[in-house]
């Protein structure tokens, strides 16, 4: 399916994925040039949603593979099942029939092959979304060897000799930039750094994600929440994930408005640890934070919430 | 038939200059990603300046940062040619300029000198090269007028035969010194490669100096940050130094694949299949969560990176448990008590300072080395990663780098934070000496810290 620019953009609006110009054009590229897409930037901004809506834009199977320290090409592109295996070998001692001579040629069939994604990815009938999720933690060796299948989407098994791609699939790759990503790699790559949202996209991923909210109220968390970023200097700043959830929540608890109440109640939505709430509660304060969505001035120090 | 396009103006040939640029800007452009941003360019709307910047981006820009370097480049190279002939005037005007200013160096630098064998007199001029009367002409004014009295003298009172050598001989040493000292001052990171071709080097120009007004804290040496630097530098280094830490203590797991079967263990747990070893057990390295020695110098030659050496050890001591900090100088202080109290960080350092003695003296880092493998040799084992940081100026520096070859053998790893500015490495011969034993890093900016994070520092 071919998609412009602008069908592109509609349809990931239509999944509820608010995203800017610059997003919408790199993702295009990357359909357009049938290269992977590489995303950093912080957590929680929408990297891992990105690979979801396509996924649902395409009509395509989403095959993730989760990456972690220690991720080896037997968990991401294939083992044999050993112990199926053990026991077809077993079996084979036991009933010396003619059915079982071949047994050296059936243990390495289909039969016996556990698919990983990756595995998955390339021999899949339909193009599927490939996602290869947080891929700075792996150690440098897998690296290579991702690098080797994105670079000609084929696989060699010993038993079976190579294998290639039916269909190229669509590969979405992200990173929190903990560490550098090879350059191979990212020489492959179509390279998006997405970003912590400006108040208006993120007012409107609130109107579109938090149903029922009213619109002042999405305004005033949008404002809060920005705000927040830019003036603290905090730990962890909110994430767009953290935006709604504390959206969500003000709404369960049925305010139409923030009132220093109902951001006490809920603080622990935005911040996930002690050194950032005392930040909060010291420099700005909840009357603060309300003073300033209410634009009475700059907020004062120490409202103490 | 020719065309009537000029050759400068022709889409080809602006591709090509604008991706010269990057590289020379320091971006890593391959021939493959080249031909990826053109056949990117073809699949947007070329007459949309946003859409081509995002095109470019995409294809030319691998990390936040080349993303800035990219972003600054394509505002100053894609203008229009209004904008281009006012910077090339401008440019102009101060190039005539830096050559009015050597005309009157070299002015400055003529002297009158009596010839030895007879009473006539001659003009002479020092001979120096252009930078060198460049570096001259950027010098303070009284600077200047204590190198040409001294020059004075030094002419007047050597009737000799040609003392033009000698007293460019002297001179340039004097000069040596500031043309360190002016590099320090204008020339931060990034570091960039001039051409020699000047359209492509007033693009060059500007877009360093944008990027070096726009990214200052990231890019300013640490000890010139400003007070009101300081709230954002610390939660950078704080940030910085706890990526640091998070580094150091992930323990990379080893695949099946490169372990070695458990026999024993395998066995065992198989009697329940009748001996069938239906499920196979690996012998697991047993990974102990590594150590951090920090050893952070505080003397004198130091003092100005004192903010951010302490700033540094907070950060680091917050984040990780196992760790012990040292302060040395002259002699060498055990600091790990005072940052577990989690006290404020202000409170904390004005205690350091006030009942510390080794703030500002001269520095001794063989003694302390000595100290801490004798008193402390407990924390010296094949889990320790040991972190120096230290401009390398020190007493005995050869006794100190045999000390620091003992301690690599004992321990897992030592990585150093150099202040001093990597450009002046080469002059400064404990660089080498220690270089030997250890992984060193130039470590004077935070943009200097993140790079390291970034690029395979922990082994």
């Amino acid at each position: 399916m071919e998609l412009s620019i602008e069908q592109l953009r509609q349809s990931f609006e239509q999944q509820g994925y608010i995203a800017d110009q610059e997003t919408i054009i790199t993702v295009y590229l990357a359909l357009k040039l049938k290269k992977p897409l590489l995303m950093e930037g912080p957590p929680g901004v929408g990297k891992t949603e990105i690979a979801k809506v396509l996924s649902t834009v395409f009509d395509a199977e989403l095959i993730r593979l989760q990456c972690y320290e220690g991720l080896d090409e037997n968990k991401a592109l294939y083992e044999w099942n050993y112990q199926k295996q053990l026991i077809r070998i077993q079996l084979s001692q036991v009933n010396r029939d003619a059915q079982c001579t071949n047994v050296e040629d059936s243990l390495f069939s289909e039969e016996y092959l556990l698919e990983r994604p990756l595995l998955k990815a390339i021999r899949a009938e339909k193009r599927p979304v490939l996602l290869i999720d947080e891929v700075d933690k792996v150690d440098q060796e897998f690296e290579a060897f991702l690098f080797e299948v994105l670079s000609d989407f084929q696989v060699s098994i010993p038993e079976w000799g190579t294998l290639n791609a039916r269909q190229i699939p669509i590969v979405v790759l992200t990173s929190n930039a903990e560490r550098e990503i090879s350059d191979g790699l990212k020489r492959r790559c179509i390279y998006l750094y997405l970003d912590f949202p400006s108040p208006e996209k993120e007012l409107r991923i609130i109107n579109a994600k938090v149903p029922g909210i009213g619109q002042r109220l999405s305004l005033e968390v949008a404002r809060a929440v920005n705000y927040i970023r830019e003036q603290l200097l905090l730990r962890k700043k909110p994430s767009i994930s953290e935006t709604l959830d504390w959206a969500r929540a003000v709404v369960a608890l049925d305010a139409d408005r923030l009132t220093p109440d109902i951001v006490n109640f809920s603080l622990n939505l935005i911040f996930k640890n002690k050194d950032d709430i005392d930040t909060f509660r010291q420099e700005l304060g909840t009357q603060g934070l309300v003073n300033y969505l209410n634009g009475n001035g700059k907020p004062g120090n120490g409202g103490k919430g | 038939m020719e065309s009537s396009t000029p050759l400068h103006d022709t889409f080809e040939n602006n591709f090509t200059r604008f991706i010269h640029i990057l590289r020379h800007l320091g971006l890593r452009i391959s021939s493959a990603e080249a031909v990826d941003a053109i056949n990117a360019l073809i699949e947007v709307d070329i007459l949309d300046r946003s859409q081509v910047r995002t095109a470019l981006m995409a294809t030319l820009a691998k990390s936040s940062d080349d993303r800035v370097i990219l972003d600054q480049a394509f505002r100053s190279f894609f203008i229009t040619p209004e904008e281009r002939s006012y910077r090339t005037a401008r440019n102009q005007e101060i190039q005539e300029q830096e050559a009015q200013e050597i005309r009157a160096a070299e002015d400055e630098l003529k002297y009158e000198v009596e010839d030895p064998e007879g009473n006539d007199s001659r003009e002479v001029m020092v001979p120096l090269t252009e930078e060198e009367k460049g570096i001259y002409a950027k010098l303070p004014e009284q600077n200047r007028n204590k190198l040409r009295d001294y020059l004075q003298k030094q002419f007047q009172s050597n009737p000799v035969n040609n003392p033009e050598q000698l007293i460019a001989n002297m001179v340039r040493s004097s000069l040596n010194y500031w043309r360190h000292y002016l590099k320090l001052q204008g020339d931060g990171p990034p570091e960039v490669e001039y051409t020699g071709e000047a359209e492509i080097d007033e693009v060059l120009r500007e877009v360093v100096e944008n990027i070096r007004d726009e990214e200052h804290l990231m890019y300013q040496d640490i000890q010139k940050l400003t007070e009101t630097d300081m709230p954002a530098a610390t939660v950078l280094i704080n940030k910085l130094s706890r990526r640091l830490a998070t580094r150091i203590a992930r323990r990379y797991h080893r695949s099946n694949k490169r372990q070695r079967l458990d026999l024993r263990r395998t066995i065992r747990h198989n009697i329940r299949y009748g001996g069938t070893m239906f499920r196979l057990k690996y012998r697991s390295r047993r990974v102990q969560k590594p150590k951090i020695l920090l050893i952070c110098d505080v003397s004198g030659s130091m003092a100005k990176y004192a903010g951010f050496v302490l700033q540094f050890m907070f950060g680091l001591s917050t984040a990780v448990e196992e760790i012990e900090s040292f302060i040395f100088s002259e002699d060498v202080e055990n600091i790990t008590g005072k940052f577990e109290q989690k006290r404020p960080f202000a409170e904390m350092m004005s205690e350091i300072i006030n009942l510390s003695e080794s703030w500002g003296k001269g520095t001794d880092f063989g003694k302390a080395l000595t100290v801490i493998s004798e008193k402390h040799g407990e924390i010296l084992h094949k889990q320790t990663f040991v972190i120096v940081v230290s401009d390398t100026k020190t007493l005995n520096a050869e006794k100190a780098a045999y000390q620091l070859s003992v301690l690599k053998k004992k321990v897992k790893d030592i990585v150093w934070l150099n202040t001093l500015p990597r450009r002046m490495w080469p002059d400064t011969p404990s660089v080498s000496v220690f270089g030997r034993h250890c992984r060193m890093f130039e470590c004077n900016t935070l943009a200097h810290l993140d790079k390291i994070m970034r690029t395979q520092m922990i082994k």
